[in-house]
């Protein structure tokens, strides 16, 4: 007995003497040394007391956090980049004649930038959730700031260094069901040929998971708010503002079908209402513009990848094909009702390795073709292709963890304008609707926490 | 010259004398009953000695020692982490000393029909996912909950104790003190509430059992009581003058056997 005894005081003094964070999990340890009748109520209650003093001096015994929450996450990600961009000013096609240079000019962006997004998760009971990120930079597709963008330089700042909410959502997991609303990162299963992932969509989700045995179903769906500025019906007589949604409605499975290969298919339908709108968008006949008008969009993605192992290394390789079942709309629209084949998007791709921990490595190669008005210009990723429909062309990017959290990327892309005869629609960084030659080189030093 | 310089030392000696005044804040289950009857018996073999006692809640208590403004700190919830660091930084040495123990009583009025109730009800009433007695074996109506209030030690107990850190249904009404939540459950047939041990004698309540047993001294002792707890007195370090007095008579088999009188459970 005497010998048990010295054990559980030994067990305890090095708890004492431990870190104050361990300390705190020795409550169960006291409680078993008083029913052991080695220590008294009041001798554990000023062990107790000590620890607690000793866990006080922390940083986290001074954190006061609500006893609602079951779960505090912090995260966030800090990024520097070299980017080099060039385009070439084009034939003009019809009806978007060339305004800013002679076709061969070359326009060329050397840009130093950096970002810095902060976010937190919460959990409160019954599945409760909610989240926000801090980032910087105002755009919808972008977290940049340029350095010495600025009117003020040299080293000023300007709207971009501004730390703006980019997304803030609370939720509820019921068993297989997921429900969000707010402002919250792309709830569906796509690329950045349709969507580029910078973006954070406001409005409804629900999503629905179930696996059994080798497959797991997958549903998610979107009400999301896409243009809703001004009021609904103002006073006087004013005419009233129809708010412009975006639905989006996906399912699906992926199926493991071996011990190394799963195959994931997830048809997507996206759905515009009110899209003839004319405020907050620009029309489809000046097509060098980052906000053009959702018209004519009724599109079927079908993002498929399969996956496998590479030797030891995980692969993938994905095809994503979309179809505008309203392309002939969209066309007329852009005064080019003769175009209304162009209706068609499709990406292939392969990837190689992963970046989970220091030393590993992932390269990935695709290539992408997107008609004219196959798909929303506004969404499509802004770096790639500039933000452009109507190009075609390939992208390589290798990425190399350095250390635990610090990984290294470069990013190589090159595509040409697909169909002369029509804009490239879309505005991204090179200001021409004419865009051919596009060529993007990024270098990037990226820290996650 | 002298003289004067005399009379005024023996004048201070007698004010000093006279203003022994001992300030003791905090918990409304130990300031309520039990204190102030320490208080008088001490009085009576102290007579130099005078109290004041402001039982307004645990957390008044604990703040009180950190801000200077009481001796002695009563408290029937140990103090937070947050509340020790804030004591640290003032130079402040929250010390514990247990004085008594209690249990924490489910009450309900005297007419219901029920007896007891398991763990898990008495959560769900508490947290209100039970809202109507039929649920829980009793006669059909709503149930009317009645809880201490947040700066109440017994409200944040009760919390950790009973309702896995939950908060208190919406619709619970908070009570200044035991004998206020005493008097609601006696008036209203569908009062339920909780209470220390001390206030469970009053007319128009009932004890109910918690998973088939009663709070009293044994099963309190043993700690089968699942809503067993300690009392504190919280002093800054170990205390001196007339508090560690007080305390020391406050442990004492006199002062233990006024506790038990009281309706505590006696530390020994």
């Amino acid at each position: 007995m005497a010998h048990t005894s010295f054990k559980w005081l030994a067990l305890l003094g090095g708890l004492v003497a431990g870190t104050a964070a361990f300390a705190q999990d020795s409550g169960p340890l006291i409680d078993a040394l008083v029913k052991k009748g080695i220590l008294n109520d009041q001798e554990a209650e000023e062990i107790r007391s000590d620890l607690q003093k000793d866990f006080a001096e922390t940083s986290a015994g001074k954190l006061n956090i609500s006893s609602n929450l079951k779960e505090l996450k912090f995260y966030g990600d800090a990024r520097v980049r070299y980017e080099n961009r060039s385009g070439e000013n084009g034939v003009a096609a019809v009806g978007a004649p060339n305004t800013t240079g002679l076709p061969g000019d070359l326009q060329e962006r050397n840009r130093f930038r950096y970002r810095f997004r902060f976010g937190a998760t919460g959990k409160l009971a019954d599945g409760w959730f909610f989240g926000t990120r801090l980032e910087t930079a105002s755009g919808n597709r972008s977290t940049n700031v340029t350095t010495g963008n600025y009117a003020n330089a040299p080293f000023g700042k300007n709207a971009d260094n501004t730390i703006y909410v980019g997304q803030i959502y609370i939720g509820r997991t019921v068993e297989d069901f997921t429900f969000t609303a707010g402002r919250f990162a792309n709830p569906l299963v796509t690329t950045p040929m349709v969507w580029d992932d910078d973006i954070n969509v406001e409005g409804l989700a629900e999503q629905w998971s179930h696996t059994e045995g080798n497959v797991t179903w997958m549903a998610n769906l979107g009400q999301f708010t896409y243009e809703g500025s001004g009021g609904t019906n103002n006073f006087g007589a004013t005419a009233g503002k129809d708010w412009t949604y975006l639905l989006a409605f996906q399912g699906g499975a992926k199926v493991k079908t071996s011990s190394t290969t799963s195959l994931q298919v997830l048809p997507t339908y996206y759905y515009y209402t009110n899209t003839k709108k004319v405020n907050g968008f620009t029309a489809l006949t000046t097509p060098n513009s980052a906000t053009l008008r959702p018209e004519g969009l009724s599109v079927v993605d079908l993002p498929v990848e399969f996956g496998f192992k590479l030797g030891s290394l995980p692969a993938k390789v994905w095809v994503d094909y979309a179809i505008n079942l309203d392309a002939q709309d969209r066309a007329a629209a852009a005064g080019k009702p003769t175009f209304d084949g162009e209706d068609t998007a499709w990406q292939v791709g392969f990837g190689v390795g992963q970046t989970k921990a220091k030393g590993d490595w992932e390269a990935k190669v695709f290539y992408q073709s997107v008609d004219a008005f196959a798909l929303d210009s506004n969404l499509v990723d802004s770096d790639l292709f500039d933000s452009r429909t109507n190009m075609k062309g390939y992208g390589v990017s290798f990425s190399y963890v350095i250390s635990t959290g610090v990984t290294a990327k470069f990013t190589y892309a090159s595509a040409d304008r697909k169909e002369d005869s029509l804009a490239t629609y879309g505005s991204g960084d090179i200001g021409t609707p004419n865009l051919t030659n596009y060529q993007l080189f990024q270098a990037d030093l990226s820290v996650k926490f | 010259m002298n003289k004067s310089l005399v009379i005024l030392a023996a004048l201070l000696t007698v004010a000093s004398a006279q203003a022994q005044k001992l300030v003791i804040k905090g918990s409304d289950t130990l300031g309520a009953k039990l204190v102030p009857t320490l208080a008088e018996e001490y009085k009576a073999k102290h007579p130099g000695v005078s109290f004041e006692i402001a039982a307004e809640g645990s957390t008044t208590g604990i703040t009180a020692i950190i801000d200077g403004t009481a001796a002695i700190g009563m408290s029937s919830r140990r103090a937070k982490t947050t509340e020790v660091s804030a004591a640290s930084a003032k130079g402040v040495n929250m010390k514990p000393t247990i004085v008594a123990y209690d249990g924490i009583a489910i009450i309900v009025n005297e007419k219901s029909p029920l007896a007891g109730l398991t763990k898990r009800q008495i959560e769900q009433i508490f947290t209100g996912d039970v809202t109507d007695w039929s649920a829980v074996g009793g006669a059909p109506g709503p149930i009317s909950v009645y809880t201490r209030n947040t700066s109440s030690g017994t409200y944040s107990d009760f919390k950790d104790l009973a309702m896995k850190k939950r908060d208190y249904a919406k619709s619970s009404q908070k009570m200044a003190g035991n004998e206020q939540i005493v008097a609601e459950v006696a008036k209203n047939p569908n009062g339920i509430g909780y209470v220390g041990l001390a206030y469970t004698s009053a007319p128009g309540i009932k004890v109910l059992t918690v998973d088939g047993g009663l709070p009293n001294k044994e099963s309190v002792h043993a700690k089968k009581y699942p809503y067993a707890r300690p009392t504190f007195y919280y002093t800054n370090g170990e205390p001196s003058g007339e508090a560690a007095k007080f305390l020391e008579f406050t442990l004492s088999d006199e002062g233990q056997k006024i506790a038990e009188k009281v309706g505590f459970v006696p530390v020994r």
